[in-house]
């Protein structure tokens, strides 16, 4: 036979599966539109139930019991979803209390225990309601599974665990994810982030990581305690560890002093500016804008600009970009600070320089002023010159841009200023 | 009539053909529906549990870099940029690149955001055409406007890398408009998995007036606008049907320029955005896949689930044309361009299976949707044409089309439950007739950007922006 025939033979067969088809597509159709509407008749009646739970005269009667209406609807919902509505965030907490208590009732304390130490990856999120459920019903194992589930290779359960341990809140949960912390998983950066806004104060639980011979156990320890700044000592532990042989420590003790001791913070961030790692060089200069932003003393915030041009040469990009942002920030008071990198012999210095003098708002300035009753002095004049030759052409046109058209002839008698005052080519 | 010599063995090779193809297709689909189901409702038990108020609220969270590139973009630039910057998430920087336009795209922007020019000097690691000024914005601290020569949407997306300053790239369309959670749903996964994760793409929809949901995101509508609708369906069933099918298999092929996460080191360290290609997205994409292949470097791109956003999809058909054209021209430049990976285990997934995907169903498409048509007018005009049985397979054809495009909205509606029922029977009721009205829209564009693939054209191809009413820009900044 020709197998280029063999397709007409399945041809009556188009009929058939063209009527399959069709009903299959309006089956999926009506399925998906049933569906809807039921579960937005369901959300409504929960959502209504859910307010009755907050009701204060309800407040003092056990959890299954604050709610008949609530308890009704439940009874109308698969086992799998009561146990999804007590592992959802999206719906309120007096609602997701309501199921691990109504699931409990149902399956019994036992098995709740059973599924949250499951370890079957098909039932993960049996497991991880599970959890929610033992925090929502504080039972005494809840600890011991948590810490279990938080050890878990799975994401998903180790990153569930770690916000049910931030929402079950005391002291033994914050020690299970400082000890997840110390381990390294689940993501460092997610268990910090439940300490970081753990319900009770826990510094006297972090603080022994300042010594941990871990560099990462130390460098979230020395970022953590951020949030403690009135505890007495805890600066001068912070301080010590500003000199770590850790990189990342450095920065995070830096970051740390900043926001909690001014008086340790500037020395030793001035200290840091000659640290050979350039993320750490560039927090400190960020560190010591920060706190001469808020000085009053002029002197003072020019002599931490003072400390912070030289960077403007640094040969890392990301140096240069902070020292430039933290010039700006100190304002323009320090502008005779910056004037001296105009002279470098580094290129990145000069055009940081001219960059920094024109946010600061001196070429404006200078421009609108020139030859009028308020002229700037000689050495203003001088300086901005040299810093829109520094500047190049596009520093030149943008003060234009901005400036009225009346004052282009100030802008041009500045750029004609600027050959006399000569520099480097 | 009689047929000439050699018809009938025309048709019948051309039926053969067809048929194998459309086989291999349904199999494929029905493959991806599958696993995209799966992976569907494990990003959807992900997120329920998923504290995002304390990701907000966290001091841990990773800044992100967001580059919103525009060429010619007047009216639709500053809803854009203003649905960027009301992102909710902790801390970011929004660059836009506005490419050397023509309109008043610099204007609208200098109007709403208050600009003043500066010079800026930036660290030049890509290259990139001049940079002409740079913006800042005395009303928002956290924009930077970049006006640029134009090079193109890569060379704007590579100049913004240069200006960026934070570990994480949105790269997104200054066409546009976002919701006010997209960085946050983004980032929210990929801080679980920082080190391995390198690329996210996500669900954004069609509309033919985006800006219109920038004060209105929550309750996403269809446009009731019959070719913005098919489109939507379109983007829709490629996102929640294929890509997280993709995703889930470890082959996801295409980062979307319309709203795309990467980490800012492995753009940089793979030479950046290629303005060679027609389209920079899917380029990117299939270089970091082979270049971490091939190093055997464990590493991660993902898709998100959840529609982040909203972009402006042609009114006419010949904006369409132009723009599926220029889809089409740049899968066969990547397919051209990586052929060496198809079929080379080295490549695991995106050999095995993406590549071979997009060679098969999307570059060869366009040949195989000619050859059924020119058979089906050769039937026509020779009478050998059997009615009856065309009709009945047409049928099949529309409502086997149709079901994707279904299990796509139910997987959506599953998800987010964002539609309203009405919005959800229009779109499932435009499901049969895709294969009747879009898809020959579709099949023109494919040959039409197969044709100019074949000619070497490297044009973008932009399509003329629908009308609107005269709406003062600035009133979107507020």
């Amino acid at each position: 036979m020709d197998i280029t025939y063999l397709p007409f033979r399945f041809e009556p067969l188009f009929y058939g599966a063209l009527i399959i088809t069709a009903i299959l597509w309006i089956a999926l159709s009506v399925y998906v539109v049933v569906n809807r509407m039921l579960y937005d008749r369901r959300q409504r009646r929960l959502m209504d139930d859910a307010r009755d739970l907050g009701d204060p005269a309800v407040a003092s009667l056990p959890t299954i019991e604050r709610s008949p209406a609530m308890r009704r609807t439940l009874s109308n919902l698969s086992r799998q979803n009561v146990y999804r509505l007590v592992s959802r965030t999206d719906v309120p907490a007096a609602l997701n209390e309501f199921s691990a208590a109504y699931v409990t009732e149902y399956v019994g304390t036992d098995q709740i225990s059973r599924d949250a130490s499951s370890d079957s990856q098909r039932r993960k999120w049996r497991r991880i309601s599970a959890l929610f459920a033992l925090a929502d019903l504080k039972s005494p194992d809840a600890h011991e599974q948590l810490e279990n589930a938080l050890a878990d290779p799975d994401v998903d359960v180790s990153n569930a665990a770690a916000v049910v341990l931030r929402r079950v809140g005391d002291r033994r949960a914050a020690s299970i994810l400082i000890a997840a912390l110390r381990r390294g998983t689940p993501a460092p950066s997610r268990v910090a982030t439940h300490l970081d806004q753990f319900p009770l104060p826990i510094h006297d639980l972090i603080r022994p990581l300042l010594v941990d011979p871990q560099p990462h156990a130390r460098q979230w320890a020395a970022s953590l305690l951020m949030r403690y700044p009135e505890v007495p000592g805890l600066a001068a532990e912070v301080a010590e560890v500003a000199d770590d042989g850790s990189p990342a420590v450095r920065k995070a003790a830096l970051l740390t002093l900043g926001a909690m001791a001014r008086a340790v913070a500037i020395p030793t961030a001035e200290r840091r500016l000659a640290d050979p790692v350039s993320y750490v060089r560039s927090t400190a200069i960020r560190v010591l804008a920060r706190h001469g932003a808020l000085e009053t003393d002029d002197a003072r915030r020019q002599a931490i600009a003072s400390w912070i041009a030289p960077s403007l040469a640094d040969s890392a990009w990301e140096v240069r970009s902070a020292a430039k942002e933290s010039l700006v920030e100190l304002g323009s008071t320090t502008w005779r600070n910056v004037a001296p990198q105009l002279e470098s012999p580094d290129e990145f210095a000069r055009n940081g320089a001219a960059e920094v003098l024109q946010n600061l708002g001196m070429v404006d300035a200078t421009v609108k002023d020139l030859g009028t009753s308020t002229s700037p002095s000689t050495e203003v004049v001088d300086v901005i010159s040299r810093a829109l030759r520094e500047g190049g052409a596009t520093m030149a046109g943008a003060a234009a841009l901005r400036s009225a058209p009346e004052r282009h002839a100030a802008l041009e008698d500045l750029l004609t200023n600027h050959q006399e005052v000569g520099g480097h080519p | 009539m009689n047929a000439p010599f050699g018809v009938v063995e025309f048709l019948h090779v051309a039926y053969v053909i067809t048929g194998a193809y459309l086989l291999l297709l349904g199999i494929y689909a029905l493959g991806m529906l599958v696993v995209a189901m799966r992976e569907s409702r494990y990003r959807q038990r992900q997120e329920e549990v998923e504290d995002y108020d304390t990701v907000l609220a966290s001091r841990y969270t990773i800044p992100v870099t967001i580059i919103a590139p525009a060429f010619n973009e007047a009216d639709m630039v500053v809803p854009a940029i203003q649905s960027l910057l009301t992102q909710t998430y902790p801390e970011f920087e929004v660059i836009a690149v506005d490419d050397g336009s023509t309109d008043d795209t610099l204007a609208a922007l200098k109007q709403a955001y208050d600009l003043e020019p500066r010079q800026m000097f930036f660290k030049n690691v890509l290259e990139t055409k001049p940079v002409r000024m740079v913006y800042r914005s005395r009303k928002e601290p956290r924009l930077t406007v970049v006006a640029k020569e134009n090079g193109g949407k890569a060379d704007a997306l590579n100049c913004g890398v240069n200006f960026a300053r934070y570990r994480y790239l949105a790269c997104v369309d200054g066409d546009t408009v976002f919701a006010p959670d997209a960085i946050l749903r983004g980032m929210a996964l990929i801080s679980k998995d920082p080190g391995t994760i390198v690329g996210a793409a996500s669900l954004f929809g069609v509309s033919v007036e985006p800006e219109k949901t920038v004060t209105t995101w929550g309750a996403p509508t269809t446009n009731g606008h019959l070719l913005g609708d098919f489109q939507h369906l379109d983007m829709m069933r490629a996102f929640v049907a294929y890509r997280q099918a993709w995703s889930q298999l470890d082959c996801m092929m295409c980062v979307s320029g319309g709203f795309g996460l990467w980490r800012r080191d492995v753009i940089l360290e793979v030479g950046g955005f290629s303005p060679e290609f027609s389209c920079e997205d899917i380029e990117m994409t299939f270089r970091v896949h082979e270049r971490y292949l091939r190093e055997k470097r464990p590493y991660r791109i993902i898709s998100l689930p959840s529609m982040v956003a909203n972009t402006e999809g042609p009114k006419r058909i010949g904006g369409l044309v132009s723009q599926r054209a220029r889809w089409q021209r740049v899968v066969l430049e990547t397919i051209w361009e990586y052929a060496r990976m198809i079929f080379n285990p080295r490549y695991k997934a995106v050999g095995l299976l993406g590549l071979p995907y997009y060679l098969l169903f999307e570059g060869l498409a366009p040949l195989f949707q000619l050859l059924s048509v020119v058979a089906l007018v050769v039937a026509i005009v020779f009478g050998l044409l059997g009615w009856p049985i065309y009709l009945a397979l047409f049928g099949l054809m529309m409502f086997a089309t149709a079901i994707p495009t279904t299990v796509a909205v139910l997987l959506h509606d599953a998800a987010y439950r964002d539609y309203k029922v009405r919005d959800l029977i229009r779109m499932m009721a435009l499901g049969p007739l895709d294969l009747l009205l879009y898809r020959p829209i579709l099949m023109w564009a494919g040959l039409r950007g197969t044709w100019q693939f074949l000619r070497k054209e490297k044009g973008w191809d932009k399509f003329e922006r629908n009308q609107r009413e005269a709406q003062p820009v600035a009133a979107y900044a507020s």
